[in-house]
Order: C-alpha cells, then sequence, then structure tokens
C-alpha cells in the first residue's frame, strides 16, 4: 500500500471511531424530557437536514429534473402513497426523463 | 404496491418485522441503492493507481461515502492525516447524534457494538425503526456495508477494464442512493412526528421553518459544515412546535 493511501484510510478509521463508535458508549442520565428530544425530535432534524442536504446535493448538478424528482419522492414518500421501490422508479425515470427533455 | 410501506411507518410494523427475511426484505433496496455509488468510489480509484487492495480496505475500514471521495484527491496530493482527519471528521460529523440516539439498539457486548456502529450509515439509519432489535439493526447494517465493500471491489475491478473515456460520461450513478434517501427520510420523518394527539399544523410548518434553515446554513456554511449547528436549531424549533 501507497503511504498517502494508508493515511486515508487511518483518517477514516480514526473518523469512524470518533463519530461512529465512541458515542454509542456514552451514557448519559436523561429525563423524560430530554429523552423526547435525543429520541423523536433529534432524529427528526436529522432527517429534515439529510432532505434539505440530498436535495442541494442534487440540485447543484442538474437544478430542474433533481428537483422535480426528489420533490415527488418527498411527497409520495410522506403520503404514504407507494413503497420504496415503487418510489425509487419513478423518481428515477422522472430525473433522467427530464435531462432527456431539457438537454 | 406499498413496497416498503410497512417497514417505513414504525406505527404499522408487522410483528414478523424483525424476522430475518422480513428484515433482508426491508434493506435490499437500500443495500441495492448504495451499489453504484461505491462502484464509482472503486473504479475512480483504481485510476488514481490505487490498488484493488487499498479500495477493499478503504471500504472495509472507512465505510463513508462521501468520505472516501473526498480523500481520493487529497491523498493523490499527498495531504497528511491531520488535514484528512479534518474533512472526514467534518463530512461526518452528522453521525454522532446519530450513533447516539440509535446506541440503544445495538448489542451490549463490546466487540459486537463497536463493529456494528462502525457499519452505521445514513442509509442504515433511514432503515431501521426504533423498535428493532440488535439482531435486526446487525442483519440491515451488516447487508448495507457488505453491499458497499463488494460494490466497491467490483467497481475497481472494473475500472480496471473498462476504457477511462467511458467513466467521464456524464451519467449521475449517485442518484439513486439520493432517491432512496430522500424517501426514507421523509417516512421517517412521517413515523417520527406524524403521531396521534400531534397538531400537525405547528409541526409542518416547524419542518418547513427548519428545512428553510438548512438551506440557509448549507449557502452560508457550505455542505460540510452546516451539519451540527442546523441539526440542533431544527431540534429545538421542532421541539418548540412539540405540544
Amino acid at each position: 500500500m501507497s503511504e498517502s493511501v494508508l493515511v486515508a484510510i487511518a483518517a477514516l478509521f480514526t473518523t469512524s471511531c470518533l463519530v461512529r463508535i465512541a458515542p454509542t458508549f456514552i451514557s448519559l442520565r436523561i429525563d423524560p424530557g430530554a429523552q423526547r428530544y435525543l429520541e423523536r425530535l433529534l432524529p427528526a432534524a436529522v432527517f429534515i437536514n439529510f432532505a434539505v442536504y440530498i436535495a442541494y446535493s442534487e440540485m447543484v448538478r442538474e437544478p430542474v429534473p433533481a428537483l422535480i424528482s426528489l420533490a415527488v419522492v418527498g411527497a409520495v414518500a410522506l403520503l404514504n402513497l407507494l413503497g420504496l421501490i415503487g418510489t425509487a422508479v419513478l423518481g428515477i425515470t422522472l430525473y433522467f426523463v427530464w435531462i432527456g427533455i431539457i438537454g | 404496491m406499498n413496497d416498503a410501506q410497512p417497514a417505513m411507518d414504525e406505527r404499522a410494523a408487522p410483528s414478523g418485522g424483525n424476522s430475518r427475511v422480513a428484515v433482508l426484505r426491508r434493506v435490499a433496496p437500500a443495500a441495492i441503492a448504495v451499489m453504484p455509488v461505491s462502484m464509482l468510489f472503486g473504479m475512480l480509484a483504481v485510476r488514481s493507481d490505487w490498488s484493488l487492495l487499498e479500495v477493499v480496505a478503504i471500504s472495509l475500514l472507512g465505510f463513508s461515502g462521501s468520505g472516501q471521495f473526498a480523500l481520493l484527491p487529497l491523498a493523490d496530493a499527498g495531504a497528511g492525516f491531520f488535514t484528512m482527519l479534518l474533512v472526514t471528521a467534518s463530512i461526518n460529523s452528522r453521525y454522532l447524534p446519530i450513533a447516539y440516539t440509535s446506541a440503544k439498539r445495538l448489542p451490549s457486548a463490546a466487540s459486537r457494538r463497536a463493529c456494528l456502529a462502525h457499519m452505521l450509515g445514513d442509509e442504515a439509519y433511514a432503515t431501521e425503526h426504533e423498535r428493532d432489535n440488535a439482531a435486526s439493526v446487525r442483519w440491515i447494517r451488516l447487508t448495507i456495508f457488505t453491499a458497499w465493500v463488494l460494490a466497491g471491489l467490483v467497481g475497481a475491478l472494473l475500472g480496471q477494464v473498462i476504457p477511462a473515456a467511458w467513466l467521464g460520461a456524464d451519467v449521475n450513478l449517485g442518484y439513486p442512493a439520493s432517491v432512496v434517501l430522500m424517501y426514507l427520510s421523509a417516512s421517517q420523518l412521517r413515523a417520527r412526528l406524524w403521531q396521534q394527539g400531534q397538531q400537525k399544523g405547528p409541526l409542518l410548518a416547524a419542518a418547513g421553518v427548519s428545512a428553510g434553515l438548512a438551506l440557509l446554513f448549507i449557502l452560508w456554511l457550505g455542505p460540510v459544515y452546516f451539519w451540527i449547528p442546523s441539526v440542533l436549531l431544527a431540534t429545538f424549533i421542532l421541539g418548540r412546535a412539540w405540544s
């Protein structure tokens, strides 16, 4: 292995230890109110940020196709209209069809 | 057909939702969706003169899509350990709250707990339920992790035989993963926020405000550094709207 790749692997593994492994060994005594924050509101906040981050990342690349496709996917999921596979096929098809239309 | 509807809605989770087959059916779409991304990483890494062993090693020990892609040019440029650590820790800082909140689903044995914690990814977290037991979490994370590593290897092998010009084609191989993650995120929001007894109006408004602020944070701090302040502010806003 080259030294630069070894350094890269070490950096990523150290990151994993810091942000994924270490937090699972830390236990805090928390009251029910704080527990609600940790178990329901904090994850919800993370997922809101996930959604925005995904939309932003894709819209930087293909603004209109990504906006239309991801808006449809998000709405379908929120309204519980279709399952994951069906929605994924719909979203991906919309994206590439719009890219074809726009050129 | 609602392929994953029962799996996505925790309130409606079937009693057999923790069986191995049910869990594998639930995780399969997410595992398939991450494969093109990992394959693309493998192809690009081989193009940067990484060996097959190096591709597999970073997939196994790093297991981070954005982190792995970010390190490709840094490794090429010969960046130092702490530079790389700063970049990858910033990119993956979102895992801090995710790892903490999902820790109770992990086994208590330290080695297994550490291994499964290492296999935590966005897609796994979005696929898991609050009521999943340790065995279900193990299958979910192991399936996505294995798919990621194997796809990286396949991508590296393909990168050795596919002409370089093909990889320059402007095809967004990562888009299926984005679609799956968007679906899972929206489904998780529905399951966590739309509970009986909760007024939907204020929560929807709070979610909308949080999303708008997240976009502002991205534009202000960039897509790497916005996570922690934006997630904390969204948590506060949602907490104010929770009746």
